[in-house]
Protein backbone atom coordinates (compact mmCIF):
# COMPACT_ATOMS: atom_id res chain seq x y z
CA UNK A 1 0.00 0.00 0.00
CA UNK A 2 1.23 3.72 -0.72
CA UNK A 3 0.38 7.13 -0.12
CA UNK A 4 -2.72 8.65 -1.99
CA UNK A 5 -0.94 10.08 -5.15
CA UNK A 6 -1.99 14.16 -4.43
CA UNK A 7 -0.24 17.57 -5.62
CA UNK A 8 -0.84 20.48 -3.86
CA UNK A 9 0.19 23.98 -4.07
CA UNK A 10 0.16 26.43 -1.11
CA UNK A 11 1.93 30.33 -1.47
CA UNK A 12 5.27 29.29 -3.16
CA UNK A 13 5.05 25.37 -2.24
CA UNK A 14 4.57 22.37 -4.10
CA UNK A 15 3.72 19.12 -2.63
CA UNK A 16 3.30 16.08 -4.07
CA UNK A 17 2.82 12.94 -2.71
CA UNK A 18 3.14 9.47 -4.46
CA UNK A 19 4.13 5.54 -4.11
CA UNK A 20 6.69 6.11 -0.33
CA UNK A 21 7.58 9.47 -1.05
CA UNK A 22 6.62 13.12 0.15
CA UNK A 23 8.24 16.35 -1.68
CA UNK A 24 8.27 19.67 -1.45
CA UNK A 25 9.68 22.54 -3.75
CA UNK A 26 10.00 25.84 -3.62
CA UNK A 27 9.42 27.68 -0.72
CA UNK A 28 7.77 27.09 2.92
CA UNK A 29 7.05 31.30 4.12
CA UNK A 30 3.20 30.64 5.23
CA UNK A 31 1.79 32.76 7.84
CA UNK A 32 1.09 29.45 10.61
CA UNK A 33 2.96 27.25 8.19
CA UNK A 34 2.66 24.94 11.70
CA UNK A 35 -1.19 24.80 11.38
CA UNK A 36 -1.33 22.77 8.07
CA UNK A 37 2.29 20.88 8.09
CA UNK A 38 2.00 19.07 11.19
CA UNK A 39 -1.58 17.79 10.77
CA UNK A 40 -0.17 16.80 7.39
CA UNK A 41 2.89 15.35 8.75
CA UNK A 42 0.68 13.27 11.44
CA UNK A 43 -1.93 11.79 8.03
CA UNK A 44 1.45 10.73 6.47
CA UNK A 45 2.67 8.89 9.89
CA UNK A 46 -0.82 7.22 10.51
CA UNK A 47 -0.81 5.70 6.53
CA UNK A 48 2.69 4.81 6.67
CA UNK A 49 1.80 3.10 10.18
CA UNK A 50 -1.35 1.55 8.58
CA UNK A 51 0.44 0.60 5.49
CA UNK A 52 3.45 -1.32 7.49
CA UNK A 53 5.70 0.85 5.44
CA UNK A 54 9.49 -0.04 6.32
CA UNK A 55 10.97 4.00 5.42
CA UNK A 56 9.00 7.21 4.49
CA UNK A 57 11.29 9.68 1.82
CA UNK A 58 10.95 13.22 2.22
CA UNK A 59 12.60 14.71 -0.46
CA UNK A 60 13.30 18.55 0.14
CA UNK A 61 15.80 18.87 -2.79
CA UNK A 62 14.35 21.75 -4.05
CA UNK A 63 12.93 23.30 -1.08
CA UNK A 64 14.87 26.75 -1.43
CA UNK A 65 13.77 28.03 1.95
CA UNK A 66 11.87 27.11 4.98
CA UNK A 67 10.85 29.18 7.68
CA UNK A 68 11.24 28.00 11.45
CA UNK A 69 7.77 25.83 11.30
CA UNK A 70 9.30 23.48 9.13
CA UNK A 71 11.69 22.29 11.57
CA UNK A 72 9.25 22.63 13.98
CA UNK A 73 6.82 19.92 12.41
CA UNK A 74 9.66 17.79 11.49
CA UNK A 75 10.96 17.24 14.95
CA UNK A 76 7.62 16.62 15.91
CA UNK A 77 7.13 13.66 13.24
CA UNK A 78 10.28 12.45 14.21
CA UNK A 79 9.11 12.35 17.63
CA UNK A 80 6.01 10.36 16.73
CA UNK A 81 8.60 7.36 16.16
CA UNK A 82 10.54 7.58 19.35
CA UNK A 83 7.97 5.72 21.81
CA UNK A 84 8.97 2.13 19.91
CA UNK A 85 12.34 0.53 20.14
CA UNK A 86 11.54 -0.53 16.91
CA UNK A 87 9.92 2.56 15.39
CA UNK A 88 6.97 1.59 12.49
CA UNK A 89 9.32 3.18 10.03
CA UNK A 90 12.33 5.18 8.95
CA UNK A 91 12.41 8.46 6.98
CA UNK A 92 15.23 9.34 4.30
CA UNK A 93 15.56 12.71 4.36
CA UNK A 94 17.37 13.44 -0.02
CA UNK A 95 18.35 17.39 1.17
CA UNK A 96 20.38 19.37 -0.59
CA UNK A 97 23.82 20.78 0.90
CA UNK A 98 23.36 23.37 -1.50
CA UNK A 99 21.16 25.55 0.61
CA UNK A 100 22.20 26.59 3.86
CA UNK A 101 19.33 26.38 6.02
CA UNK A 102 19.06 22.39 4.97
CA UNK A 103 23.17 22.17 5.83
CA UNK A 104 23.02 23.81 8.91
CA UNK A 105 19.48 22.56 10.12
CA UNK A 106 19.69 19.11 9.96
CA UNK A 107 22.63 18.10 11.47
CA UNK A 108 20.87 18.82 14.96
CA UNK A 109 18.05 17.16 14.06
CA UNK A 110 19.67 13.45 12.96
CA UNK A 111 21.45 13.91 16.37
CA UNK A 112 17.88 14.03 17.96
CA UNK A 113 15.97 11.22 15.92
CA UNK A 114 18.94 8.87 16.01
CA UNK A 115 18.39 5.97 13.55
CA UNK A 116 14.97 7.23 12.34
CA UNK A 117 16.38 9.51 10.54
CA UNK A 118 18.32 8.80 7.61
CA UNK A 119 19.92 11.50 5.43
CA UNK A 120 20.64 11.34 2.15
CA UNK B 1 29.74 61.00 5.50
CA UNK B 2 29.81 59.84 2.19
CA UNK B 3 29.88 56.01 2.03
CA UNK B 4 32.53 54.68 -0.52
CA UNK B 5 31.64 52.25 -3.11
CA UNK B 6 32.28 48.87 -0.80
CA UNK B 7 29.65 49.73 1.26
CA UNK B 8 26.65 48.25 1.89
CA UNK B 9 23.24 50.81 3.52
CA UNK B 10 19.98 49.42 2.51
CA UNK B 11 16.63 50.84 3.83
CA UNK B 12 12.87 49.82 2.92
CA UNK B 13 10.03 50.75 4.66
CA UNK B 14 7.64 47.04 4.10
CA UNK B 15 3.22 47.34 4.84
CA UNK B 16 2.90 44.85 7.87
CA UNK B 17 1.79 42.02 5.19
CA UNK B 18 2.70 38.42 5.03
CA UNK B 19 2.94 38.19 1.57
CA UNK B 20 5.92 41.19 1.58
CA UNK B 21 8.44 39.05 3.20
CA UNK B 22 9.63 36.48 0.98
CA UNK B 23 10.19 38.98 -1.90
CA UNK B 24 12.46 41.05 0.93
CA UNK B 25 14.64 38.00 1.77
CA UNK B 26 15.52 37.25 -1.92
CA UNK B 27 16.20 41.08 -2.33
CA UNK B 28 18.18 41.18 0.86
CA UNK B 29 20.06 38.19 0.17
CA UNK B 30 20.81 39.64 -3.37
CA UNK B 31 21.84 43.06 -2.29
CA UNK B 32 24.38 41.00 0.62
CA UNK B 33 25.52 38.77 -2.61
CA UNK B 34 25.96 41.89 -4.98
CA UNK B 35 28.25 43.93 -1.98
CA UNK B 36 29.87 40.77 0.02
CA UNK B 37 29.89 38.31 -3.24
CA UNK B 38 29.48 36.03 -0.35
CA UNK B 39 26.27 32.95 -1.22
CA UNK B 40 26.44 31.79 2.41
CA UNK B 41 26.26 35.16 3.72
CA UNK B 42 23.51 35.93 1.07
CA UNK B 43 21.60 32.46 2.51
CA UNK B 44 22.24 33.33 5.98
CA UNK B 45 21.10 36.98 5.69
CA UNK B 46 18.44 35.94 4.37
CA UNK B 47 16.80 33.83 6.34
CA UNK B 48 17.63 36.39 9.25
CA UNK B 49 15.84 38.80 7.77
CA UNK B 50 12.46 36.68 7.05
CA UNK B 51 12.91 35.52 10.63
CA UNK B 52 13.05 39.07 11.91
CA UNK B 53 9.96 40.84 9.86
CA UNK B 54 7.89 37.36 10.83
CA UNK B 55 8.22 38.66 14.28
CA UNK B 56 7.76 42.36 13.37
CA UNK B 57 4.57 41.43 11.66
CA UNK B 58 3.62 38.60 14.03
CA UNK B 59 3.50 40.96 17.87
CA UNK B 60 3.65 43.98 16.22
CA UNK B 61 1.04 47.04 15.67
CA UNK B 62 0.22 48.86 13.09
CA UNK B 63 2.00 51.68 11.79
CA UNK B 64 1.36 54.01 8.73
CA UNK B 65 5.72 54.14 8.42
CA UNK B 66 5.30 50.78 7.98
CA UNK B 67 8.11 48.03 9.21
CA UNK B 68 11.60 49.47 8.85
CA UNK B 69 14.42 47.37 7.93
CA UNK B 70 18.12 48.93 7.75
CA UNK B 71 20.69 46.30 5.91
CA UNK B 72 24.18 48.16 6.90
CA UNK B 73 27.61 47.49 7.25
CA UNK B 74 30.63 48.80 9.32
CA UNK B 75 34.21 48.73 9.89
CA UNK B 76 35.02 46.78 13.06
CA UNK B 77 39.16 46.24 13.21
CA UNK B 78 40.57 44.06 10.25
CA UNK B 79 36.66 42.92 10.18
CA UNK B 80 33.46 44.14 8.75
CA UNK B 81 30.69 44.15 10.66
CA UNK B 82 27.01 43.49 9.02
CA UNK B 83 24.08 44.47 10.62
CA UNK B 84 20.38 43.52 9.83
CA UNK B 85 17.93 45.85 11.96
CA UNK B 86 14.15 45.36 11.66
CA UNK B 87 12.17 48.34 13.53
CA UNK B 88 8.54 48.18 14.26
CA UNK B 89 5.94 49.45 16.19
CA UNK B 90 4.51 47.77 19.10
CA UNK B 91 1.61 48.44 21.18
CA UNK B 92 2.53 50.25 24.24
CA UNK B 93 1.40 47.51 26.64
CA UNK B 94 3.33 44.48 24.90
CA UNK B 95 5.59 42.55 26.50
CA UNK B 96 7.08 41.19 23.14
CA UNK B 97 10.39 43.35 23.94
CA UNK B 98 10.77 42.27 27.50
CA UNK B 99 10.04 38.70 26.07
CA UNK B 100 12.49 39.12 23.27
CA UNK B 101 15.21 40.61 25.41
CA UNK B 102 14.96 36.88 27.71
CA UNK B 103 15.07 34.85 24.71
CA UNK B 104 18.23 36.45 23.71
CA UNK B 105 19.45 35.96 26.90
CA UNK B 106 18.58 32.35 26.88
CA UNK B 107 20.65 32.24 24.17
CA UNK B 108 23.82 34.07 25.53
CA UNK B 109 23.60 31.57 28.17
CA UNK B 110 24.85 28.76 25.94
CA UNK B 111 28.39 28.28 25.30
CA UNK B 112 27.85 28.38 21.43
CA UNK B 113 24.98 29.34 19.19
CA UNK B 114 24.75 25.25 18.20
CA UNK B 115 24.29 24.91 22.01
CA UNK B 116 21.41 26.67 22.03
CA UNK B 117 19.79 25.45 18.72
CA UNK B 118 20.26 22.43 19.87
CA UNK B 119 18.40 22.66 23.42
CA UNK B 120 15.77 24.53 21.54
CA UNK B 121 14.93 21.89 19.07
CA UNK B 122 15.14 19.61 21.77
CA UNK B 123 12.15 21.61 23.63
CA UNK B 124 10.34 21.43 20.82
CA UNK B 125 11.34 17.94 20.56
CA UNK B 126 10.46 16.64 24.02
CA UNK B 127 6.90 18.65 23.66
CA UNK B 128 8.68 20.85 25.97
CA UNK B 129 8.36 24.39 24.19
CA UNK B 130 6.99 27.10 25.81
CA UNK B 131 7.87 30.00 23.86
CA UNK B 132 5.02 30.18 21.55
CA UNK B 133 5.27 31.28 17.72
CA UNK B 134 7.55 28.30 16.39
CA UNK B 135 8.59 27.09 19.74
CA UNK B 136 11.25 29.98 19.88
CA UNK B 137 13.02 28.47 17.22
CA UNK B 138 13.01 31.57 14.94
CA UNK B 139 15.21 33.78 17.03
CA UNK B 140 17.73 31.03 17.85
CA UNK B 141 18.06 29.86 14.48
CA UNK B 142 19.40 33.43 13.33
CA UNK B 143 22.45 32.52 16.43
CA UNK B 144 23.05 29.06 14.91
CA UNK B 145 22.52 29.23 10.80
CA UNK B 146 22.68 32.88 10.83
CA UNK B 147 25.44 33.45 12.93
CA UNK B 148 24.40 36.43 14.07
CA UNK B 149 25.04 37.98 17.94
CA UNK B 150 21.38 39.64 18.36
CA UNK B 151 19.74 42.35 20.65
CA UNK B 152 16.99 44.61 21.02
CA UNK B 153 15.92 47.85 22.21
CA UNK B 154 13.37 50.50 22.44
CA UNK B 155 14.25 53.46 20.08
CA UNK B 156 11.41 55.55 20.75
CA UNK B 157 8.15 55.12 23.06
CA UNK B 158 6.17 52.22 20.96
CA UNK B 159 9.08 51.30 19.12
CA UNK B 160 10.90 47.98 19.13
CA UNK B 161 14.25 47.37 17.45
CA UNK B 162 15.83 43.93 16.73
CA UNK B 163 19.51 43.91 15.66
CA UNK B 164 21.47 41.24 14.14
CA UNK B 165 24.94 41.49 13.61
CA UNK B 166 27.49 38.95 12.13
CA UNK B 167 31.07 39.86 11.39
CA UNK B 168 32.82 39.21 8.29
CA UNK B 169 36.90 38.85 8.00
CA UNK B 170 37.96 41.54 5.28
CA UNK B 171 39.28 40.19 2.03
CA UNK B 172 42.20 41.83 0.44
CA UNK B 173 40.46 43.49 -1.85
CA UNK B 174 39.07 45.02 1.34
CA UNK B 175 42.08 45.76 2.30
CA UNK B 176 43.84 47.54 -0.76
Amino acid sequence: MSFPPRTETRDGLLVTVSGHSIKFEGVLHEQNAFAWLYPFLLDVHQIAVEAAMPEVIFDIRQLTYANAAFWRSFALWLQLLKPSPHPPYRVRLLFNPAFRWQKLGLPPLARLSGSRLVIR
Amino acid sequence: MMNDARDLYVELHIPPEWSRIDPVRQAVGLCVAAVLGSEDLRDALGMVCAELLENAIKYGTSDPHGVRLVLQQSIQGNQKEVILSVINAVERTSHHLTALQQRIEWIRSYKTPAEAYMAALTMVYERAEDHGGEGGLGLVRIAYEGGCQLDCDSPAEGYMAVHARCLVPMSDRDLT
